[in-house]
C-alpha cells in the first residue's frame, strides 16, 4: 500500500520538526529566566515581598482592580493610588513616585517589595507604619519565610475525574521530594493530610470542589504542621500520594474506598497538532495570566456543517449560534467581560480558524476561556441530558508525544547541548498544561451545575475527551452539549427561546463564577474587584 | 603541506558527526518503531496458513441507557490475514447488535476500504459514508470512533492503536469534535458507566 510507506517515511521529519519547536521554546525558556534573573538582582534587598490587595484590605483601603489594564487602583481618604503591574513607580494623587523594584505577580498573587509596601502605606495612612506592621497585615511572606528556612506550601489545585480527584499541592522546600513526610488520617467523611514541619501559606484559602468525591478543601495550620482537612463526599476516602521534583510539588490522589477503579497516568506534556497548518499553542509564563478580560465563545459548526440534526428538521448550527449570541448579550450587560465569537451568523468557520481567533482574542494573544456549545446526538433516539467536556489529558498519544520528546532532550543533554534549556521547556509545558486541565475541569463542573440548576433535564455528567478545539486552544476550554437534538421531546425544548436562554444563563453564571474565582485566586476577594 | 592535516580533520570531523547522527537516528528509530514484544513468546507459526475457523470475538456497541460502550460476543470465522479480519469484524459492527438496548454505532452504508497494519497501529481506510452520514454529536462520534478502536484493539492481535482514515486520508474529524489526526488508543472509560450524576451542591 503507497499509504503505508509515506506514513512511515513521515515519522523522521515529524520529530525533527518537534526538535526544531523544543529548541526554539528552550531559547524561549533561556532567555525568560535570564531575564527574571535579572530583575531579581536589581530588586536586591527587596527580596521580601507581600500579597498588596490583602496588605490594603487589612489598612481598609479601598482597592479596584482593571485587568485589561493591568492596572490596581488603591483609595483612601482623599488620596488614590494607581499601579500598572511591571512598572518600577506608581502615580500617588497624580504624582509619579519610584519604587524599589517593580509590582509583579508572583505565585498568582499582586506583590510588591517590603520597603516600598511600608513607604506607600506610611503616606497613604499618614502615619509612620513599620515593616512589622506590613508584614502581620500581608499573609503571604513568601519570599522572608523562605529566607528564615520554613518549608512552604505555596498553592493548591485540583483536577476532577470521574473515578478521583487529584490535588496538586505546590511547595517551597530545601530539602528535595524524596524526604518530604506526608501523612494520610480518614476518619469518616475527613481524610486529614500533615506535612510535619511544613508551613502554610495564608493565601491558600479553603475551597470547595463539589465533585463526585470531594466537597472541599481547608488548609490549616497545626502548630509545626501544615494540615489540608478534605472532606469526602462518602464516608472515608483513599489517599494515594507521589512525591514529584521540578517543580517540587506532591500530588494527592482521592478516590472512594470502594472504588476499584484504574490508575490515571500523571501526565507530562500535551500532545499537539503534527500539521503545521495548525497554530501550535505556545507555553505561557504565568505571570502573563494575570487578569480575566477576555472569553471566545464557540457556536458549533456552521454553514455546510450543519451539525446534527433532529427528527423535525431542527439543526444543531442554528441552535449553537443562538445560545452563542445571547450568551454573549448577557456577558456584556452583566460583566466587563470582553467576548469574541468564532461565527456571528450561519457561516462556515473551520475547526483551525475557531482555535486560531481564539488563540489571539486577547490584544493578539490567547484568551482566558474558550466554550464551544453544541447540541448532542445518539444512535438511541431515548437518550436525553446535558453534557461538560473538558480535555483528556490521559490519553495515550500525548504520552507517546512526552516520550518522543523527552527522548530527544535526553539525546541532547548527552551530546552536552544545551542541556539545561532543553530540560526547562517540558516543564513550563507541563505546568501550563496542569493549569489550563484543572482550570478547564473546574469550569466544566460549573457548568454542569448552572445547567442543572436552570434546565429541567437529565445531568449527563462531566466528561473528558480528547476534542479537536480543546486541544488546539491555549487556554482553559470547556464543551458543552446542551441537549439532545436526536430526542424528539429536547427537540422541541431545543427550539424554544425559553431553553435556549436559561442554558446562556446557566453559562454566563459558570463564566462569572470563574471570573471570580480567578481573580480571588489573584489575592483580591469577589466583592473587592469591582467596587 | 598545509592542506592535509585539514583534510584529515575534516574527514575525521565528517566521520565523527555522520557516526553521530546514524547514532541518533538508530536510537529514534529503535524508541518510535516498536519491535516485536520480547516477554510474550509467541508459539511458532505454522509454515501453512491455517484455513478460517471459527472464533468468538468481543464487539462493542453504544448503550442506550448510559452513554456508554457495551459489549456483544458472537462468533465468526477468522483467517490469518489482519486486513480480511478486519472486514469482517466491521460488517458485523455495522451489521448491529443483537440485544434490543444496545445501538449500532456505525451509517449503516459505510464500508471498510482498506486496512494495514504498521508497527502496533492499525489503520482503517472507511467509505466517505462513515463522515457524511454520520449523526453528529459529540456522543455519537465518540462512541462511533472508540467502537470501532476497542473492538479492533480487542480482536486483533499485536494492535494498540487505530487510525482511521477516509477514502485513503486523515481528517480531522468525522462530525467535528473527537480530534482524528493521530491514532487513538483503545478507551476504557467509554466501556464504563461514566455519567453518574454530580452531587447537587
Ligand atoms: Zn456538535
Amino acid at each position: 500500500m503507497p499509504r503505508g510507506r509515506e506514513r512511515s517515511s513521515l515519522l523522521f521529519p515529524v520529530n525533527l520538526k518537534r526538535l526544531t519547536v523544543i529548541l526554539m521554546l528552550a531559547s524561549v525558556a533561556g532567555i525568560a529566566c535570564f531575564v527574571a534573573g535579572e530583575s531579581f538582582a536589581q530588586a536586591g534587598t527587596a527580596r521580601e515581598n507581600v500579597v498588596l490587595p490583602e496588605v490594603a484590605r487589612s489598612f481598609g483601603v479601598a482597592t479596584s482592580w482593571m485587568p485589561a489594564d493591568r492596572k490596581l487602583s488603591l483609595a483612601y481618604g482623599d488620596h488614590d493610588v494607581e499601579i500598572v503591574i511591571g512598572t518600577d513607580y506608581l502615580m500617588f494623587d497624580g504624582k509619579p513616585l519610584e519604587l524599589l523594584a517593580p509590582v509583579v505577580v508572583l505565585d498568582g498573587a499582586v506583590s510588591m517589595s517590603l520597603p516600598d509596601a511600608t513607604t506607600l502605606f506610611s503616606r497613604l495612612l499618614g502615619r509612620d507604619i513599620n515593616p512589622a506592621e506590613i508584614l502581620s497585615a500581608s499573609s503571604a511572606s513568601r519570599q522572608h519565610s523562605d529566607i528564615v528556612g520554613h518549608d512552604l506550601i505555596k498553592s493548591i489545585r485540583y483536577i476532577s475525574y470521574p473515578d478521583l480527584t487529584r490535588l496538586i499541592i505546590n511547595i517551597a522546600a530545601i530539602r528535595g521530594s524524596d524526604a518530604i513526610e506526608v501523612n494520610c488520617v480518614r476518619s469518616g467523611g475527613t481524610l486529614r493530610v500533615t506535612f510535619p514541619g511544613f508551613r502554610m501559606l495564608q493565601s491558600v484559602a479553603p475551597f470547595d470542589i463539589g465533585d463526585a468525591i470531594v466537597r472541599s478543601v481547608e488548609p490549616v495550620q497545626d502548630g509545626t504542621d501544615a494540615t489540608l482537612v478534605i472532606r469526602t463526599v462518602a464516608e472515608g476516602g483513599e489517599c494515594e500520594v507521589q512525591k514529584h521534583d521540578d517543580p517540587l510539588r506532591v500530588v494527592l490522589d482521592i478516590r472512594p474506598t470502594d472504588s476499584l477503579a484504574k490508575r490515571t497516568p500523571l501526565t507530562r506534556s500535551v500532545s499537539t497538532s503534527r500539521s503545521s497548518e495548525w497554530t501550535e499553542p505556545v507555553p505561557i509564563l504565568p505571570d502573563q495570566r494575570i487578569s480575566f478580560t477576555t472569553v471566545v465563545i464557540d457556536a458549533g459548526h456552521g454553514g455546510k456543517d450543519v451539525g446534527a440534526r433532529g427528527r423535525d428538521g431542527l439543526l444543531e448550527k442554528d441552535v449553537t449560534l443562538d445560545i452563542a449570541l445571547k450568551l454573549k448579550e448577557l456577558l456584556e450587560r452583566g460583566t466587563n467581560v470582553k467576548v469574541v465569537l468564532t461565527r456571528t451568523d450561519d457561516q462556515f468557520v473551520s475547526l483551525k480558524e475557531r482555535t486560531a481567533i481564539a488563540n489571539r482574542a486577547k490584544n493578539g494573544s490567547p484568551a482566558d476561556l474558550f466554550i464551544s456549545i453544541h447540541t448532542n446526538s445518539h444512535a438511541s433516539t431515548a437518550v436525553t441530558g446535558f453534557e461538560a467536556y473538558y480535555i483528556s489529558d490521559a490519553v495515550d498519544p500525548s504520552a507517546e508525544a512526552t516520550a518522543a520528546m523527552e527522548n530527544a532532550v535526553i539525546a541532547f543533554e548527552n551530546e552536552g547541548n544545551e542541556a539545561v534549556e532543553a530540560r526547562l521547556t517540558p516543564i513550563l509545558w507541563d505546568l501550563q498544561f496542569t493549569e489550563f486541565i484543572s482550570e478547564s475541569s473546574e469550569m466544566a463542573f460549573m457548568v454542569q451545575r448552572e445547567m442543572a440548576e436552570r434546565l429541567s433535564t437529565q445531568d449527563r455528567g462531566v466528561r473528558q475527551a480528547q476534542f479537536i478545539v480543546l486541544a488546539g486552544v491555549a487556554m482553559p476550554s470547556v464543551l458543552v452539549e446542551v441537549g439532545f437534538i436526536s430526542n424528539r421531546i429536547e427537540e422541541t425544548r431545543l427550539k424554544t427561546d425559553d431553553f435556549r436562554g436559561r442554558a446562556a444563563e446557566a453559562l454566563a453564571a459558570a463564566v462569572t463564577d470563574y471570573k471570580n474565582r480567578f481573580e480571588s485566586r489573584l489575592g483580591f476577594s469577589n466583592g473587592t474587584s469591582n467596587p | 603541506m598545509r592542506k592535509r592535516p585539514l583534510q584529515i580533520a575534516f574527514v575525521v570531523l565528517w566521520t565523527a558527526v555522520v557516526i553521530l547522527l546514524v547514532g541518533f537516528g538508530w536510537r529514534l528509530l529503535r524508541e518510535l518503531v516498536p519491535g516485536p514484544e520480547p516477554t510474550t513468546v509467541v508459539p511458532p507459526l505454522p509454515s501453512v496458513a491455517p484455513p478460517p475457523s471459527e472464533q468468538e470475538i468481543t464487539l462493542y456497541f453504544a448503550d442506550g441507557e448510559t452513554l456508554a460502550l457495551r459489549s456483544e460476543k458472537r462468533r465468526t470465522r477468522l483467517g490469518s490475514e489482519t486486513a480480511g479480519n478486519c472486514a469482517t469484524i466491521i460488517s458485523e459492527l455495522i451489521r448491529g447488535p443483537r440485544s434490543p438496548t444496545l445501538s449500532s454505532t456505525i451509517p449503516s452504508d459505510a464500508q471498510l476500504l482498506g486496512a494495514y497494519q504498521l508497527g502496533d497501529t492499525l489503520v482503517l481506510d472507511f467509505s466517505r459514508e462513515l463522515q457524511t452520514n454520520h449523526s453528529g454529536g459529540s456522543a455519537g462520534e465518540l462512541l462511533t470512533v472508540y467502537s470501532i478502536v476497542n473492538t479492533l484493539a480487542e480482536n486483533i492481535h499485536g494492535i494498540s492503536r487505530v487510525q482511521i482514515l477516509v477514502e485513503g486520508n486523515e481528517v480531522e474529524t468525522l462530525a467535528g469534535h473527537l480530534d482524528l489526526r493521530e491514532p487513538l488508543s483503545p478507551n476504557t472509560t467509554w466501556m464504563t458507566d461514566m455519567s453518574s450524576e454530580q452531587p447537587k451542591v
